[in-house]
């Protein structure tokens, strides 16, 4: 393998790790809630439902403002 | 950095992991078919925001996709077809989620029951719909 692929290839993996990163870091506040919902009887709090609440309104608000732009998008 | 490889960690096996949580999820509901708890509820609502809610997030953040092209990991883009559709789906769990919260807290058992079936039919075609994107390899 010559340098230049080796880099490439190091420029692919970094990147992945990343977007696994990012993605983990949004899911893993939920799935170790879940989990422990699940199997060790936690109860939620009213001050953790708000949170949720409010998390999910704001990630609906970015879902639906980028529907909008691609609405109003030309391309 | 301990952290960060164990979030690494978690993201890559998560999609492996996604299945057998819905498994012994469906196996627990089928069980319970009687009665639904808020345990359950809860569960379902923090999969769903973990699985799908988050991931389509962030796949929305991503630039518009130009004709012809899909997400790759040279070209992460969404596909404005697909976030659509998405997006329309996610509504309608949304509400079926309030539906089946309002069941169990008026006491409506057999509503609650059947508002909890309509609404585990609805994330299923959620978690397909994140699949679609690609994204989810990633952590759907």
């Amino acid at each position: 393998m010559d340098p230049v692929t080796i880099m490439a290839d190091i420029q692919l993996a970094i990147k992945l790790a990343k977007m696994a990163y990012d993605a983990g870091k949004d899911m893993y506040p939920y799935v170790k809630t879940a989990y422990e919902i699940m199997f060790k009887n936690k109860i939620l709090t009213a001050e953790e439902r708000d949170a949720m609440t409010k998390q999910e309104q704001e990630w609906r608000a970015d879902i639906d403002k980028q529907i909008a732009e691609d609405d109003a998008a030309t391309d | 950095m301990k952290k960060i490889v164990f979030i690494l960690a978690i993201a890559l096996s998560i999609g492996g992991c996604a299945k057998e949580m819905q498994n012994l999820s469906s196996a627990i509901s089928a069980a319970q078919n009687f009665k639904i708890t808020q345990g359950q509820v809860d569960t379902a609502r923090n999969s769903y925001d973990g699985f799908v809610l988050a991931p389509l997030h962030r796949y929305a953040l991503l630039p518009r996709c130009k004709t012809g092209q899909s997400l790759t990991l040279n070209n992460p883009c969404h596909d404005r077809k697909l976030l659509r559709q998405i997006r329309e789906v996610d509504r309608k769990v949304e509400d079926a989620f309030i539906t089946t919260q309002n069941r169990i807290t008026s006491g409506d058992d057999k509503g609650a029951v059947l508002a909890y079936n309509s609404l585990m039919s609805l994330i299923d075609i959620g978690k397909a719909l994140i699949n679609q994107t690609g994204i989810s390899v990633l952590g759907g």
